[in-house]
């Protein structure tokens, strides 16, 4: 592991912040975001005493512990269209890497007109240099993403994925909008957290939405995410490294989702079951 | 413009700016978001497609493409996933199939990526066997592909050697891969269906294509992928039959040749069918043709009966859309929207049909209707639907006369672009219906640089061209449309529209040779060369022969609203009142309740003096169309002919409130300008007609009105100057029409010998009234008193007065005359403008 000053704890020399093990003595060095995340655990805990100030004075606390509480339950899920989740979750499909991997991806590549997404100014920001190892997701009560991503939600095994996830107050895009950052700037520190502090970061985020009639899941799902159409506003879960098929805890979908995902959906049940992947569908 | 396409997640972007209009399959829904959401959402898939340049439709046909294409390849390869059960399998099968019906790139695409690569056969074989696949395209394929996995194997092999001995690195291998399969090269060479003039394209489109990469010597590399492939081709060949043999001789041969037979089978059998079902239609058409209304219903009844047990809903809801389309060509819209409405109720989700219905009630004057259908289009997610809902919206609002409120339809309907040329078209058609002709000169111009395939478009520039009395320049691109586009239903059109601008210029010879070619050329239900064939005898003041024209055309289309209101049209202009009123007693009732009939109902009406009834007819229209300026511009005639000017003056600047170029409205403004004695504009009356260098009939036309307004404003020299230039025109049936002005200009100069040459012949009220001064002023009392008579036979209410200011002066011969020879002059003047 690392020591505060950014060393290896093993062979004490500076490690790069983007890797997982160490350069020198290949020592497990954990994962570059959970680790950003620790390291600005101060600056969260300094916004967590104001907010939690706010919610005394306005005598909460018991919803805020409530919603603490469903927080922690909370669980990580992915949206996405049957049609590419498929190939992203069987990773041990030999077809299914072969031709809709390779040989689609080929005719594609042929006709020069890939596309290039400006995702690493905001990104990099976040995750300098190992972003392209992240898989962003959102934090749920309920089983489901954002249904703006596709109409099929994936919900994580916590135990397969606690480890390398760091949560961050919301999409980044909105984030560096909002807060007039521009390209070579830090991130303010005190807007991410570690997988054991994602509820912190959940009330720092949520407090001053909070009233006391708000008592169950139910009642918290739409302050922990806010759907709307332009611009959904969750917390964002940020998964470093592979997702293997094994880490799905659950799919879910939606009745109204397209005849294709469904019959894809569908003929992979006992595929899912064999999986252990539990599976749901959702009348609208 | 650019766009982003995403077939997996079914999502398009069309950005603009740092925005983009979010697009999802199957869902009519647009959502506007920031570009970063853009690259959120389209980052999370692997198949994004950029394009450049694009437009709205095209980037929604190709989110539709893609989405086909994606679904197609993992709706397959689940099909070959053996932790996927049969049963859970043959949903998807029918669903492929589904898709290949409804889209053959989706099928060739599939074909192309799964003949790239050697697969597991046994994957193949396993659901291969399962017998419920047979006679689907899924099983052919699957066929295919498991005979040819040797073949596969070895191409794969031949192209990753040529690779390697050529040293490309994995990327450019993957690249030029990526071009072949796009060719269809390994589908080709895998299914043995590639041979050496194949093999050839492939080499000059690779050298193409390799030019701009990084690939060294890609010439080289090109030649050797062609000498090398070239040992592979097979079709025709003696290789070509055994590989036939050895799909037969194979294990599971029985099954397999039953399967083969059946495929090849079913292929026959449905363009048999296919075959019969259009000689079906072809039948139902003849029946409508010979107006065997009951047994084109049974016949139609029998052929969509059969297609709903053997071919399903989809194929009767077309065929019945195709008749409807029939029965409207031959007027029959209550045929067409019972045939229409059948199709939608057997083929909902067919949005095509809604148009049809839309269209219909279009035809039926039902507008309300009509645009319900139309909405309904509206919510399609073919944006093609969509657009002609839109345009057919617009359609409406053109037909009420709401000329900016269409305007508005259509333009949100071109919003983003469209891939059609028909809105555009209607664009063009609605700024020439207010006078904007350069703007729609420009549509067309665009339209036919965009679809050079479109003869219509040239067409159009044309006219546009004529309408702005550029008649060379019109002339010049009727005849580049008629060496460009060689269609016989094109050639028939444009032969029509230049034989009829030739006649409108008086060049009449040549203009019947054109007409004539397009009569041969034009189809039953295709009237208009007929219809101008008829017209340039009109103009060409040959009365009789357009007669003889209109009447044969009549015969067998007695539900041809355009037939029927052209010969009414000629009949009462020639003055042949009661030719035209048996003429329509004998219509069927259905056919004298269309609006144009009941005009010319109501102009034969106002012939008989039955004003009131006349009027009656023209406001009930009127209050259905508020802006039909055709209706308009006959009220406001009726209420000139009741002497009712004022109202006259108010209803003709009501039209030009609607079209500020309408010549009728025009020249009925200053009409009553001079009934009220002020004085004429003639600014107005001549518009964009150049007085110099006259050529078309309008031309002559708006001469002889000035000629009129000349007079009335004691220009009389130039009056007639311009009178005698339409006299010498070729134009025989302006002369019935300014022969009075002339002779009355004659009189006013003393030329009384020619003023009586002038109206000798004449046959009209003024001309008779004319007649009569000109006998009353030589005291030739009798003459005077019989032309007088006959002009009193059916004269319109205004000449009241100056037929008794004539009878007065002349035939009663008052010794102390209460009219001066100037009264009457200008008394005359007033009827002739009125007249005009």
């Amino acid at each position: 592991m690392t020591t505060e000053e950014g060393l290896c704890k093993s062979c004490n020399t500076p490690f790069n912040n983007s890797r997982t093990l160490c350069d020198v003595c290949q020592s497990d060095i954990g994962f570059p975001n959970v680790r950003a995340a620790i390291k600005n655990q101060k600056l969260l805990d300094d916004r967590f005493k104001l907010v939690m100030a706010s919610i005394n004075s306005r005598q909460l606390e018991v919803t805020a512990n409530n919603y603490k509480n469903a927080v922690n339950d909370a669980s990580v899920v992915i949206a996405r269209s049957m049609t590419s989740l498929l190939p992203m979750i069987d990773n041990s499909n030999v077809l299914l890497s072969t031709f809709h991997h390779q040989v689609a991806s080929n005719a594609r590549l042929a006709e020069n007109n890939e596309f290039d997404p400006k995702r690493e100014a905001v990104e990099s920001l976040l995750h300098p240099f190992y972003y392209k190892d992240v898989h962003y997701a959102a934090l749920s009560l309920d089983s489901v993403g954002i249904k703006y991503y596709g109409d099929v939600h994936i919900q994580f095994k916590d135990n397969l994925i606690k480890h390398r996830t760091s949560f961050f107050e919301e999409n980044p895009f909105n984030f560096v909008k909002k807060h007039k950052i521009i390209v070579g700037e830090n991130i303010p520190g005190g807007y991410s957290a570690t997988w054991e502090e994602k509820w912190k970061l959940a009330l720092c985020k949520s407090h001053a939405n909070l009233t006391s009639d708000l008592k169950s899941n139910d009642d918290f799902k739409n302050i922990l995410v806010v759907e709307c159409e332009k611009n959904p506003d969750f917390i964002e879960a940020h998964i470093f490294g592979t997702i293997h098929v094994a880490c799905i805890n659950k799919v879910t979908m939606f009745s109204d989702a397209d005849k294709t995902s469904m019959l894809l959906f569908n003929a992979n049940k006992s595929k899912f079951s064999t999986l252990n992947i539990d599976t749901e569908v959702r009348g609208m | 413009m650019e766009a982003y396409v995403s077939g997996s997640a079914g999502l398009a972007a069309i950005v603009v700016g740092n925005h983009a209009k979010l697009y999802k399959v199957n869902s009519t829904e647009v959502i506007d978001v920031t570009i970063n959401i853009v690259h959120q959402l389209f980052s999370s898939n692997d198949d994004v497609l950029v394009l450049k340049n694009t437009n709205k439709s095209q980037t929604i046909k190709k989110l539709y493409t893609e989405k086909n294409k994606a679904d197609c390849l993992i709706l397959f390869l689940s099909l070959l996933d053996d932790m996927i059960d049969f049963e859970s399998k043959y949903p998807l099968i029918e669903h492929l199939n589904d898709i290949f019906d409804k889209d053959l790139e989706a099928y060739d695409y599939l074909c192309n990526v799964m003949f790239t690569r050697p697969l597991p056969i046994i994957n193949i074989k396993s659901i291969l066997d399962d017998s419920l696949l047979l006679n689907s395209k899924v099983q052919s394929l699957l066929s295919l592909l498991f005979n040819s996995q040797d073949q596969i194997k070895k191409c794969n092999e031949l192209f990753n050697s040529i690779c390697d001995r050529r040293k490309l690195s994995s990327d450019k291998s993957s690249y030029v891969e990526g071009i072949l399969i796009n060719k269809g090269f390994f589908y080709n060479f895998g299914s043995k269906q590639a041979n050496n003039h194949f093999l050839q394209t492939i080499q000059f489109e690779l050298i193409e294509k390799l030019k701009n990469s990084n690939i060294d010597d890609y010439v080289n590399f090109s030649s050797c992928i062609r000498t090398e492939f070239s040992s592979l081709t097979t079709v025709g060949s003696n290789e070509a039959k055994i590989h036939l043999q050895e799909i037969e001789e194979e294990g599971h041969k029985s099954e397999r040749k039953k399967t083969i037979y059946q495929a090849k089978a079913k292929k026959e059998n449905n363009k048999d069918a296919y075959d019969r079902v259009q000689a079906q239609i072809k039948k139902i058409r003849e029946q409508l043709r010979l107006r065997l209304i009951d047994p084109a219903k049974r016949m139609a009844h029998e052929l969509i009966e059969s297609q709903l047990k053997n071919g399903g809903n989809e194929f009767a809801a077309q065929s019945l859309c195709s008749i409807s389309e029939y029965a409207k060509k031959l007027n029959l819209f209550e045929l067409q929207l019972e045939w229409s409405l059948l199709a939608s109720e057997k083929a909902p989700n067919d949005y095509r049909t809604y148009g049809h219905i839309a269209d219909a009630y279009v035809n039926l004057d039902d507008m309300n209707e009509a645009k319900k259908y139309f909405e309904i289009c509206l919510k399609s997610i073919d944006n093609n639907h969509q657009v002609y809902g839109q345009t057919g919206l617009a359609r409406i609002e053109r037909s009420r006369g709401n000329f900016p409120r269409a305007m508005e339809l259509i333009e949100l309907a071109l919003d983003g672009g469209v891939d059609d040329s028909a809105p555009y078209i209607f664009k063009a058609e609605l700024l020439r219906d207010q006078g904007m002709l350069k703007e729609a000169f420009d549509i067309y111009e665009l339209v036919s640089r965009n679809y050079p395939e479109l003869g219509r478009a040239v067409c159009g520039k044309a006219a546009v061209l004529a309408e702005q009395k550029k008649f060379d320049d019109a002339e010049e691109v009727y005849r580049f449309a008629l060496k460009n586009y060689r269609s016989s239903e094109e050639q028939c059109f444009i032969f029509s529209s230049l034989g009829f601008l030739l006649a409108r210029l008086g060049k009449f010879t040549e203009s019947h040779k054109l007409l004539d070619k397009s009569i041969n050329l034009s189809s039953f239900e295709d009237v208009v060369p007929l219809l101008s064939k008829a017209k340039a005898f009109q103009m060409e003041g040959k009365t009789k022969e357009a007669e003889k024209v209109l009447l044969k055309t009549f015969k067998g289309r007695e539900s041809f609203n355009d037939v029927i209101e052209q010969l009414l049209d000629l009949y009462i202009s020639n003055g042949e009142i009661s030719k035209a009123s048996n003429f329509y007693t004998k219509l069927k009732e259905e056919m004298k309740e269309s609006d144009i009939v009941q005009i010319r109902l109501s102009q034969l009406l106002k012939e008989q003096g039955e004003y009131e009834d006349s009027l009656q007819i023209i406001d009930k229209l009127k209050a259905r169309r508020p802006k039909y300026i055709l209706a308009l511009n006959e009220r406001a005639s009726i209420l000139k002919t009741k002497e009712k000017y004022r109202e006259a003056l108010l209803q003709y600047k009501a039209v030009l409130e609607i079209n500020v170029f309408d010549r009728v409205a025009n020249l009925g403004v200053q009409a009553m300008n001079f009934a009220f004695n002020k004085r004429v504009d003639e600014k107005s009356i001549i518009l964009d007609i150049n007085i110099s260098n006259p050529k078309s009939i309008e031309d002559y036309q708006a001469i002889g009105e000035l000629g009129l307004v000349k007079l009335s404003i004691g220009e009389t020299e130039n009056g007639k100057e311009l009178l005698l230039q339409v006299k010498n025109s070729s134009f025989k049936s302006l002369h019935a029409r300014f022969n009075a002005a002339l002779s009355l200009a004659g009189l006013k100069l003393g030329q009384d010998n020619a003023a009586l040459k002038a109206v000798k012949k004449s046959k009209n009220s003024v001309g008779f009234i004319q007649k009569a001064v000109i006998y009353g002023m030589q005291g030739k009392v009798n003459l005077a008193r019989e032309s007088l008579k006959q002009a009193e036979h059916h004269h319109p209410q205004y000449m009241n007065k100056v037929i008794e200011m004539v009878r007065n002066t002349y035939i009663n011969a008052a010794n102390d005359a209460i009219y001066s020879q100037e009264d009457i002059y200008h008394e005359q003047l007033k009827v002739m403008l009125i007249a005009a």
